[in-house]
């Protein structure tokens, strides 16, 4: 098959990689450096934590070892047994439950070289009851403080601002009391204008996927997420995703993708984690996921009064504005606001009557052909609004579907079914041809 | 009798509520979750009743607009709505609990006709003074709208009068369940979980007088005393009355049980409070027991099994767990490690929308049997 457009792997790849690197041996030696060490897990209001005196303190999964767990089936499968053994049902999230068998191993606190780190204290923002009760049980048993900021999911925007804002509050004279350590306004000041700018920066580069033909494809999407996720506010985490904007604008305006094709654009919400290569595999008909609720994971994307898709509007003036520490802490507030309507995870936002529209209107602005939607039986938090959407879809004449899976327990799971389920929609729903080089590639890569 | 009007009214109670309705001339408000201050809707004159699942039902409907993988209590809320079983209920409010529930609410104002709705938030923090404040702000932010609805204010004398109606049907149910604890038992487990199902979806005062006479029928019981294993029932979404006839046919008595359909509406009122807007936060906001969604870390609700354990010496338990409920799945081990450690023997079980009793039966009998023979 002949290509469409030229294909060219990221040059911020390799920074990607770097940093991600950097920041996992950071992990193991931040204490030692005189940093705090906070176990927390999908870090967000990262800011808040580097008043206490560097930005670069250690994020401490529960799971140090989750990716590569999640990448050896036979390791998976020891892991998900081993918390089934301690009474943990298969509804109990199957991403935790590594973290979980992780944690009761004794793995949480020990480096690949058998240095231990014991994390000063747990933090955690409560956008999950499972992702709460996960890092509630590790600070049990590393018998460490736990600390917890409870965002609403609706309600009044500038009243939820305010009870987020009290409770940041609350947890710095908590971690004072916990450690002795003085706070330094300056500090956080400085980080929470980066993690500003790299939210918006990373909604831009979403935005540019706009783009006909995309200049990323999903799977950049989802590891390009992850730098932000763990140093959105250092300045490095800046460095990296201006690098980035450029080079996507730079790849929007000469046509270059990641795949070569595009005879479909997609949208995709989410995926089972041990087969990322989902996200790959409609590429062996040509087609590529653009968009969708996973690869846009924490951008600050918004929509505007005429619900068009664009970077949250005011981060520039919000970046202007801060003084004083009350500002950053009201800016991080505004921050996890946007995730009421930027974020569509129905674990962010529980009006799913919007929610559905709001993603069909993404799919339509991001110029899809179809949905590709999850639903995920251990996760109760997200894709919930995957029936509605279809439901929608369907009225609007836009060709969806719509798969069960499971986060990771592959004994629930059969990846034929799956790719029987996307060969159907790619072929009888959008009319697309598996290539003849690639037939006999899988869902699981 | 008393038992027999709240059997009556939980087999029948869409013909409760029309007649109601058709009786005083007033409307009627569903309410999803026991979060709901259904105070405020009583002082509008409007009758609230708990949105319930037939478990017989087959959930053939709301399987289009909620995924398979949500509990049958949220799916079987909305197949009732969607059937039309619900057509006189004239709006629909929910007060953040689980997420599956919130679902329920959603597709139910996207599909089915109401004139007014109502979603409110909330935090579940209970320890700093900011939940509180904010807890009340979204209270009042309800109340308005509601009364935008209804055409008129609700008069403070109105929302007193309520609120103490309320308390006093949670003070009267909680005398019930005192009985409970009587050696045996002076009402069976199924009969007194009719009772709370009841104040769901009862007008509260004519419940109140139900319960009054049930209280009086009780203490004039004579109870022969018997050696049957006193079982204490955990559980989440549907309303088990079911399970509960099974576990007693099988000689067992079920003294308490803990979930969102039994102690769980009615527990805790024990703060008086003047002033009837702070009595309503005090008590949903501070007192009410949450559930394991809202009480994600669990500590509140161990504490709370362990003593209700104690109080009504309970000598075994079933933890009878919801598929699909995966916040509960996380304290069943807790709750199994602290029952361990008491001696007290604890059966796990898990149920779909409804349960095979040629699957459960077995599994209680050699439980029970287990139980009894350590006695």
């Amino acid at each position: 098959m002949k290509q469409q457009y030229e294909s060219r792997p990221l040059e911020s790849w390799a920074k990607m990689k770097e940093l991600r690197r950097w920041r996992f041996k950071n992990n193991w030696e931040a204490q030692k450096k005189g940093n705090l060490a906070i176990v927390s897990e999908a870090m967000m209001l990262r800011a808040l934590w580097a008043g206490f005196g560097s930005p670069y303190y250690a994020v401490m999964s529960v799971s140090p070892y989750w990716t590569g767990a999640k990448r050896n089936p036979d390791e998976l499968h020891r892991l998900l047994a081993f918390t089934d053994s301690k009474g943990y049902g298969p509804e109990v999230c199957g991403a935790l439950r590594i973290h979980l068998a992780h944690l009761l191993e004794g793995k949480t606190t020990v480096s690949p070289t058998g240095e231990t780190v014991l994390p000063d204290f747990g933090w955690q923002l409560n956008f999950c009851p499972q992702v709460s009760r996960l890092v509630y049980e590790a600070t049990k048993k590393l018998n460490i403080p736990y600390i917890q900021i409870e965002p609403l999911s609706g309600g009044d925007v500038e009243k939820s601002r305010e009870y987020i804002v009290a409770q940041l509050y609350e947890a710095i004279e908590k971690v004072k009391k916990i450690t002795g350590r003085e706070y330094n306004p300056e500090l956080l000041i400085e980080a929470t204008k980066n993690e500003l700018k790299t939210l918006k920066l990373f909604a831009q580069v979403c935005e540019l996927n706009k783009s006909v033909p995309a200049p990323l494809c999903a799977r950049d999407l989802i590891s390009l997420t992850l730098v932000k996720t763990v140093m959105a506010h250092t300045k490095e985490s800046v460095e990296f995703y201006e690098g980035l904007l450029d080079e996507v604008k730079y790849r929007a305006q000469n046509q270059i993708t990641s795949t070569g094709f595009e005879t479909k654009r997609l949208l995709m919400d989410a995926f089972p984690w041990p087969f990322p290569h989902a996200l790959r595999y409609p590429e062996t008909y040509g087609a590529v996921v653009v968009c969708g609720d996973h690869p846009f994971l924490d951008a600050q994307l918004e929509e505007d009064e005429n619900g068009n898709w664009v970077p949250r509007i005011g981060t520039d003036e919000k970046i202007k504005s801060l003084k004083t520490m009350d500002d950053a802490l009201r800016a991080l507030a505004w921050l996890w606001e946007g995730g009421l309507k930027v974020n569509r995870h129905s674990m962010h936002n529980w009006h799913i009557e919007d929610a559905a529209e709001m993603q069909i209107r993404m799919a339509e602005q991001w110029h899809c052909d179809g949905l590709i939607l999850a639903a995920m039986r251990d996760c109760f938090q997200q894709m919930c609004f995957g029936m509605e959407t279809k439901l929608l879809a369907d009225a609007k004449g836009i060709p969806a579907m719509l798969f069960y899976s499971i986060l990771t327990d592959l004994r629930q799971f059969n990846p034929d079914t799956l790719q029987k389920q996307f060969d159907t929609f790619l072929s009888d729903d959008l009319g697309l041809t598996k290539f003849e080089e690639r037939k006999e590639e899988s869902i699981v890569g | 009798m008393a038992l027999d009007k709240f059997r009556q009214v939980v087999e029948n109670r869409h013909e409760y509520a029309r007649n109601w309705k058709s009786e005083t001339g007033g409307k009627v408000c569903g309410c999803i979750c026991a979060n709901v201050p259904e105070e405020y809707i009583y002082a509008g004159g409007v009758l609230p009743v708990r949105i319930l699942p037939d478990p017989k039902t087959p959930q053939t409907l709301a399987k289009d607009h909620i995924q398979a993988n949500k509990c049958a209590m949220c799916r079987g809320c909305l197949e009732e709505g969607l059937r039309g079983r619900y057509d006189y209920i004239d709006a629909l409010v929910y007060v953040q609990g689980c997420l599956s529930q919130s679902l329920t609410f959603s597709s139910w104002v996207m599909h089915v006709p109401l004139a007014w709705n109502y979603r409110m938030f909330q935090p579940f923090r209970q320890d700093i003074p900011a939940a509180r404040k904010i807890y009340s702000d979204f209270l009042e932010e309800l109340r308005l709208s509601f009364e935008k609805w209804l055409g008129s204010p609700i008069s403070e004398e109105s929302l007193a009068k309520s609120v103490a109606i309320y308390r006093e049907n949670r003070q009267l149910m909680k005398q019930v369940y005192e009985l409970r604890k009587k050696h045996p038992p002076l009402i069976s487990g199924s009969d007194a979980q009719r009772m709370v199902l009841a104040s769901m979806l009862m007008d509260k005062k004519e419940h109140n007088d139900l319960v009054r006479q049930l209280l009086k029928e009780m203490r004039e019981l004579k109870q022969p005393g018997n050696d049957r294993p006193r079982v204490m029932l955990i559980g989440s979404g549907i309303a088990p009355v079911d399970f509960t006839e099974l576990v007693e046919s099988v000689g067992a008595d079920v003294v308490v049980e803990d979930h969102c359909l039994g102690i769980r509406y009615f527990w805790g009122d024990d703060v008086i409070d003047e002033d009837p807007t702070s009595a309503i936060i005090t008590y949903y906001h501070e007192k009410k027991p949450q559930c394991a969604y809202q009480d994600w870390s669990g500590e509140k609700s161990q504490k709370r099994v362990s003593q209700l354990a104690k109080e009504y010496d309970a000598e075994a338990v079933i933890w009878l767990e919801q598929v699909f409920c995966g916040t509960n799945q996380w304290q069943i081990p807790e709750d199994i490690a602290l029952f361990e450690q008491k001696g007290i023997p604890i059966l796990r079980m898990q149920r779909g929308r409804s349960f095979p009793q040629g699957r459960f039966r077995p599994q209680v009998e050699a439980f029970l049997d287990k139980v009894k023979g350590k006695k």
